[in-house]
């Protein structure tokens, strides 16, 4: 090798390896899970629906599962689209939802994963991301199988669907009990043989009162029914529940016709009046609203009230494992009344009822004794 | 010639670089095109899309149409020489009507949004929802929440009020006493079980309106209620902007909340 050859690229190669060795040094994670933490609280069923399905930066993932562990809620319940993660047939990326898993069971929280959101490969041109043929049911067993092997031994939940008792979600097309039942037994078969352990839980369903034959839903109670009758009861371990309380407060009696937080109640006696009463039950939506202005909310104080009285409300109901109340927090605020069920903003800001709930998971009573108002 | 060739080069760019600044630095006199404004001046007619279930600013029962809001639009309606036709439509729909073309207007106790600038254009407030220091008439210890270290605050449990409050309770020593409502905070400050109240400012211009006896000392957050027009009509803007000026400076928007408080 001749000399100018090498003082030309000789000193080009040492800095190449320099620039190689810095690299390799120096970016390091600016978030880690950190260490293995515990939820201190009172009230073992208490939950939350989080939303981190589109939240894109580590930090804040991170640091909203801190505060659902420092409220005091040991469960989660998250969405993960399907067709986030499998956006070209048989082809995963399972990079967010790894992060999402990893620091709740760091927080020491219990994940119920939601799995719904049909791919566009998955489904004809023109419809939307609820719209799941027949045909296509194995197609989504397969995801089923993928994430339940993805996620064994760090997520044991597993919510098939969501609402299927409405139109928009199931296509726009009529609502289809035996159809769902039938979707619900494949993903069954496929989360069991991927994991053994995971509990299935039938879909919740959306809180109404339609009769048969409405365009838009079918009531909650009918649609259930309508799913045993399809011999739904072998494939579900759990029914995951739906329970907003809108104006009414949580001890407020059930009925048919009408939508309140003890509707549960309703749902836990079909269950019984099908022999499956002795499955569990856990209200992966519910709470209250306080908008100032949406004919469904309560003022901010009997938010407060009424969420705490419904946590320990559940402790009555042995066949509940848990309650998961609409939304922690959302990535970015929706400037509507949706941002009236949350309990932090999404600048981080921890609104009166976090506190409040805190305290409750704390030990506190004042809110169940009725003394935390003056008047 | 590659001196000839390097130099038309520079006059291009710099040309090029003209006309961009030309571009965004328009002269004043520059004519822009409202259609939106020129539809409202030809037809004689502007259509105000308004969520009417929100007294003191809205309203439309079996009394009819009424509020707040309404006197202001149809002051507006004057300011403009128009007639004001009014569009009731739920609060969640109103931003999609403006889009949709459906209304050239929004008055409808609106508040500021930053993340919908790029689709609409806010006017100036014309009134402020934010919370508010409230204490008794005779009161002259607490001007501000400076003030409130050692003392007794009331404040509506959970809402906006109770959050400043704990915020405040952070950097001194206050005592904070929670109520079911912003009327029964007030009943209490009246009464004297506290000495001042965090409320937002509608429930205290309704209270001192109907019961007397407090005033304001701070506006302690900022909710900044304002109209909204489409993004591409800054005639109408201007002029909407031009009328609360002079609404302001007349004492008009003044005489409204009284009328409506």
């Amino acid at each position: 090798m001749n000399e100018p050859y090498l003082r030309r690229y000789g000193s080009r190669a040492l800095l190449l390896l320099l620039v190689i060795l810095i690299a390799g040094v120096l970016p390091k994670p600016l978030v880690t899970v950190g260490p293995q933490q515990r939820v201190e609280t009172v009230n073992p069923k208490m939950g939350v629906h989080t939303r981190l399905t589109d939240e894109v930066e580590e930090w804040k993932i991170k640091r909203t599962l801190e505060l659902v562990r420092a409220m005091g809620a040991p469960w989660v319940v998250e969405y993960f689209p399907w067709a986030y993660y499998e956006p070209i047939k048989g082809q995963f990326d399972w990079a967010h939802a790894d992060l999402v898993v990893d620091h709740a069971n760091a927080q020491g929280l219990t994940v119920i994963a939601r799995i719904d959101f049909v791919p566009q490969w998955a489904r004809p041109k023109n419809t939307t991301n609820s719209y799941l043929s027949r045909e296509r049911y194995q197609d989504f067993g397969d995801f089923v199988y993928a994430f339940a092997s993805r996620f064994r031994g760090r997520i044991n939940y597993l919510i098939i669907w969501n609402e299927p008792n409405l139109s928009s979600a199931w296509g726009f097309r009529p609502v289809d009990p035996k159809g769902y039942t039938e979707l619900l037994k494949i993903a069954y078969g496929r989360a069991k043989y991927a994991n053994p352990d995971i509990q299935v839980l039938a879909a919740g369903l959306a809180p109404n009162v339609a009769d048969e034959g409405d365009e838009f839903a079918l009531s909650d109670l009918t649609f259930l029914q309508r799913m045993y009758d399809a011999g739904a009861k072998e494939y579900f371990d759990i029914l995951a529940v739906h329970a907003y309380g809108n104006v009414f407060p949580p001890d407020d009696p059930p009925a048919r016709d009408k939508i309140n937080f003890a509707r549960t109640e309703l749902i836990h006696e079909l269950m019984a009046q099908n022999g499956d009463g002795d499955k569990k039950i856990i209200v992966t939506e519910g709470g209250w609203n306080d908008h100032p202005r949406w004919t469904k909310a309560v003022p901010p104080s009997q938010r407060i009230a009424y969420t705490i009285q419904a946590y320990e409300k559940v402790l009555e109901w042995d066949w509940c494992l848990a309650v998961a109340f609409w939304a922690f927090r959302t990535p970015w605020p929706q400037r509507n009344f949706r941002d009236y069920f949350s309990f932090v903003t999404p600048e981080f800001i921890l609104k009166p009822i976090y506190e409040e709930v805190q305290a409750y998971a704390q030990g506190a009573t004042d809110w169940l004794e009725g003394t935390a108002v003056e008047r | 010639m590659a001196l000839r060739r390097r130099w038309l080069t520079y006059m291009a760019l710099f040309a090029l670089v003209a006309l961009g600044l030309l571009f965004l630095f328009r002269l004043p006199g520059g004519e822009v095109r409202d259609k939106i404004w020129e539809r409202i001046e030809g037809q004689g007619v502007v259509r105000v899309g308004m969520d009417a279930s929100y007294l003191p600013f809205e309203l439309w029962d079996e009394v009819g149409l009424r509020g707040y809001d309404v006197d202001l639009a149809l002051a507006l309606g004057r300011e403009l020489g128009v007639e004001v036709d009014f569009e009731n439509i739920s609060f969640d729909g109103l931003y999609d009507a403006l889009k949709a073309g459906w209304v050239d207007i929004i008055i409808s106790a609106l508040p500021y949004d930053p993340l919908l600038t790029q689709d609409v254009a806010y006017s100036y407030s014309y009134f402020d929802a934010g919370q508010v220091l409230v204490v008794r008439e005779e009161e002259r210890a607490i001007t501000r929440v400076e003030d409130l270290n050692r003392r007794r605050v009331g404040l509506e449990l959970g809402s906006m009020g109770d959050l400043e409050a704990r915020r405040l309770e952070q950097r001194m020593a206050l005592e904070r006493r929670g109520y079911l409502g912003p009327r029964e905070v007030l009943e209490a400050l009246r009464e004297g079980e506290v000495d001042a109240g965090i409320v937002d400012a509608i429930s205290a211009y309704l209270f001192m309106g109907e019961e007397g006896g407090l005033r304001i000392v701070q506006q302690i957050t900022e909710e900044p209620y304002v109209i909204a027009v489409p993004i591409k009509a800054p005639n109408l803007l201007e002029k909407v902007n031009e009328a609360i000026i002079r609404w302001r400076e007349t004492g008009f928007l003044e005489e409204l909340r009284e009328k409506w408080f």
